[in-house]
């Protein structure tokens, strides 16, 4: 029960890290960007209809098909952190590797002075720890 | 701070509440400062002197706490002594650790290495590629640096970057390089 | 990198319609002091689970970076201006890390984000006891009042800035950055300092908008 692909999106809608593991069909980066920004959108409209009043749990949090599982976490700030996996995965497991992300977004990425607020993620440190943290649930790395 | 005699506010020399804060809010000051001399330096030399020289205001005062708080009665007058000084008392009160190791740098009377193979203030820190050499603990260099200079002797000190034995663990051990000046070998 | 997170966040209002809005008053509930204890609680475990480092050094930092403002910068006025820069930067960061690691409920309101701020991110942060007070009737505006300030732990005001300098004023930049993060655009300023003789510090957060529409609670209406 693999992951196949895992995005951040920043709050304008704008991809700021990804990865690609074996088994999935390859996305050039372009597609990735016009995804990123397509489910960007699809949150802000999802929030927009909710006929729920609840301030802070509206929005997608998932989409469910029978060849994948599409898991979304959004915390306040509005950066959205994107898995992609087999359908067996189980929804806990996505949520707590989401949550574990966001951790890790905010030391490797938001504590290096070096890193950009909402640009492209670029830091060593950051690659190296998602590496572990994807690890047991990928197959092997495409990129 | 009102009565302008002589109050020495006991509980600062003496007891020790020991106090801590948060290591995020720590993390996110130092990036800040070190964003505040990056926007003010134009090369990676003059932004490690900018960090070094902050970091000499900070173990000036690190020196003064440290020993009155461990130290009481004692001064270092040895080069070695002082030098251990620095690797457990002021780096327990730095990192909450010992330095991992000293060493002297063979057929150099006046030389060592202190090594830190985690160091604390860069843990966040990713260095760009086009900075590649900075290494921002000269801020630790400088609070080394002022430590062994009040103490009476003076010296410069370095941080570098030295790679693990195994060569993708990142991020790299720092080394301080300490070197001596002459008028350090005083027997008193 | 200094102005470029203010300039984009400035863009993403825009797009998001930011309203006035005049906050309705808070529900003053007796589960309030019941409340304000499992915030502590809250507060006081993500502190202990936290990685710790010696709030000396911390103020020596802090020290350090105050006297380099004020070698860099004439008029202690600029020096607030500045720290308050830097903390909103800090603030602008720190609000994922309080996402990602305290535990604390959602901030539902401009009002709820008061006993947050005072007892979850002040203990869990700082390790120090904060409340709140003063709370304005429309709960537009709200203190954050606390007693010891580890920043300050050393710290003497020379006499010619002791009606001018705000020592901590870094805290307010990091409120303000923090919660615009979370869309409430607001003013915080020192109001009390005990480093100038006062007898508590106090802070003051006031609302300036919200910065999206938001779907009114139950509470609310």
């Amino acid at each position: 029960m693999p992951i196949y692909l895992v995005f951040v999106v920043n709050r304008s809608g704008g991809l700021i890290y990804h990865a690609q593991f074996h088994g999935a069909q390859v996305h050039p980066l372009n597609e990735c960007l016009r995804l990123a920004s397509t489910l960007h959108g699809i949150q802000q409209i999802s929030r927009q209809v909710s006929p729920v009043e609840n301030a802070d749990d509206i929005g997608l949090v998932g989409l469910e098909a029978r060849t994948f599982r599409l898991r979304v976490y959004q915390p306040p700030t509005g950066v959205q952190f994107v898995v992609l996996a087999t359908p067996d995965m189980p929804d806990e497991v996505l949520l707590g590797i989401l949550r574990r992300l966001h951790l890790l977004y905010a030391d490797y990425a938001l504590k290096n002075p070096f890193y950009v607020q909402d640009m492209p993620i670029r830091c060593r440190l950051f690659d190296i720890h998602f590496a572990k943290l994807m690890k047991p649930h990928i197959v092997g790395p495409l990129e | 701070m009102n009565a302008p005699g002589i109050t020495l506010p006991v509980p600062l020399l003496q007891v020790r509440r020991p106090q801590s804060i948060h290591f995020s809010i720590y993390a996110l000051l130092f990036a800040e400062v070190i964003s505040y001399f990056q926007n003010r330096v134009r090369s990676i030399t003059e932004l490690e002197e900018r960090l070094l020289d902050l970091g000499q205001e900070i173990g000036r005062r690190v020196l003064e706490l440290v020993w009155l708080r461990e130290k009481f009665s004692r001064r270092e007058i040895e080069l070695l002594g002082a030098l251990r000084f620095t690797t457990t008392s002021v780096w327990r009160f730095l990192f909450g650790k010992v330095a991992d190791s000293l060493e002297r740098v063979k057929d150099k009377e006046n030389e060592y290495i202190i090594v830190e193979n985690s160091p604390l203030f860069t843990r966040y820190i990713s260095v760009p590629l086009d900075l590649a050499d900075l290494n921002c603990n000269a801020i630790v260099g400088g609070i080394i640096r002022e430590v062994l200079c009040a103490s009476g002797f003076p010296c410069h000190v370095d941080a570098h970057n030295a790679p693990h034995d195994d060569e993708t663990e990142y991020p790299p051990r720092t080394l301080f390089s300490i070197r001596f000046l002459p008028e350090s070998n005083h027997n008193l | 990198m200094s102005e470029a997170p203010r300039e984009r966040l400035q863009a993403s209002q825009t797009e998001r319609n930011s309203s006035e809005k005049v906050p309705r008053p808070v529900a003053t509930s007796a589960g309030a002091a019941a409340n304000a204890a499992a915030l502590s609680k809250i507060g006081e475990q993500a502190f202990q689970r936290g990685e710790l480092v010696n709030s000396e050094l911390a103020a020596l930092t802090y020290g350090a970076l105050v006297r380099q403002l004020v070698l860099d910068y004439a008029h202690p006025q600029q020096v607030n201006e500045q720290l308050d820069r830097i903390g909103y930067n800090i603030g602008l960061r720190l609000v994922d890390d309080f996402l990602a690691r305290s535990a604390a409920p959602p901030c539902r309101s401009f009002a709820a984000s008061a006993e947050i701020i005072a007892r979850v991110a002040f203990r869990m942060y700082l390790g120090v006891n904060a409340k709140v007070a003063h709370i304005a009737s429309d709960g537009s505006e709200y203190s954050i009042l606390f007693d010891s300030n580890p920043l300050a732990e050393f710290a003497e005001l020379p006499e010619p800035m002791k009606g001018s300098l705000w020592y901590s004023n870094v805290i307010c930049g990091v409120i303000r950055g923090a919660l615009e993060m979370v869309q409430y655009s607001v003013q915080a300023r020192f109001e009390r300092d005990i480093l100038r003789g006062d007898d508590c510090n106090e802070i003051r957060v006031s609302l300036v908008r919200e910065l999206e529409e938001r779907v009114p609670t139950d509470n609310e209406i």
